[in-house]
């Protein structure tokens, strides 16, 4: 990095070195918000995987236990 | 839309590779690429606010291929491909609206120019793409909204090469012109450079469109395995929305 730095041409920091950071830093603004929202969006999806994962553990806790039964004994079953 | 679709495959790769090039571009565009003789350092504002003209223009009109796509086929994933695909471009030309602005304002001392063809044209494209997120929103019925959102961007997909065409063959020439069919004018070192930045945006482009498909198809798949468990009652309503559902 420093080696690269070395051979870099001086950066002119006057008005047109803020304009072209402007530019640069306006692209990078807009990713950087687009991973944001995109990374909220994501979360949402987690919560909606944890709340499936609940829905799904409290339907089977609430099923009659002779239904589970029957449906393990039903795949106990011998196949002909 | 079929269980069997996925995005988020090979979407690790390209992000290493965008990240590559944009690294690359990035690299060239500040330690490589010559100065020019008559902007200076300015210039260097054209490697980043071409590209993400000329991806989010091309990205309109391959939103459109996409809406034809689900016009053909009924299938509501290309209307989902299509709709990504627009989403993504408006914020790339957002993004070489404000880019183009800062250069106008560096180099010609103004923000905007209303006499100069290409800076209008983009304007006009991005505001007709800017109403298909409302149009979209407009409508409730799920089909329905595919439907006319399809035809919307076919129609406003055509208008961008015809558009592009119009300012070309337009007298008055005040944006420079340097890029060309034949090649253009631009040195080697300053092509190459902006050639990859081309890439490395249209990388950015795709990976983007790949992470939100991937996103939204998971939102989907979860969905439709809650109404597999647990039945059609232990779904909610998505409500209204632009994107389709």
């Amino acid at each position: 990095m420093s080696a690269l730095l070395a051979v870099a041409p001086a950066i002119p920091l006057g008005q047109s070195g803020k304009f072209v950071a402007g530019a640069y830093i306006v692209f990078l603004v807009l990713i950087l918000v687009y991973v944001a929202i995109m990374a909220v969006r994501s979360q949402r999806i987690e919560r909606e995987l944890s709340q499936l994962q609940r829905d799904v553990e409290a339907d089977r806790a609430e099923r009659p236990s002779g239904a589970d039964r029957s449906e393990s004994g039903r795949e106990q079953e011998p196949v002909l | 839309m079929p269980p069997t679709t996925t995005y988020g495959k090979g979407l690790r790769g390209l992000a290493l590779a965008t990240i590559l090039t944009v690294a690359a571009a990035l690299t060239l565009i500040f330690f490589y690429a010559p100065l020019d003789a008559n902007q200076g350092f300015v210039q260097k504002i054209f490697y980043i606010h071409v590209p993400l003209a000329i991806v989010s223009l091309c990205g309109f009109v391959v939103g459109a291929a996409l809406a034809i796509g689900y016009l053909r086929t009924g299938d509501r994933k290309w209307d989902l491909r299509s709709y990504v695909a627009i989403h993504m471009s408006l914020i790339f030309g957002i993004g070489g609206l404000i880019t183009g602005s800062i250069w106008a304002k560096a180099s010609w001392g103004h923000w905007w120019v209303w006499n100069e063809p290409t800076l209008v044209s983009f304007l006009i494209v991005l505001l007709l793409f800017a109403t298909y997120q409302p149009l979209r929103f407009s409508i409730e019925d799920p089909e329905r909204q595919a439907r006319y959102a399809s035809v919307f961007s076919i129609v406003a997909g055509a208008f961008v090469p015809l558009n592009f065409i119009a300012v070309r063959l337009a007298q008055q020439y005040v944006h420079p012109r340097v890029l060309t069919l034949g090649g253009g004018n631009l040195p080697g070192a300053m092509r190459l450079t902006f050639l990859v930045s081309l890439l490395g945006v249209v990388l950015l482009f795709a990976t983007l469109w790949k992470y939100e498909m991937t996103t939204k198809n998971t939102r989907f798949q979860i969905r439709r395995l809650r109404r597999t468990l647990l039945g059609d009652d232990a779904i909610r309503p998505m409500g209204r929305s632009a994107a389709p559902s």
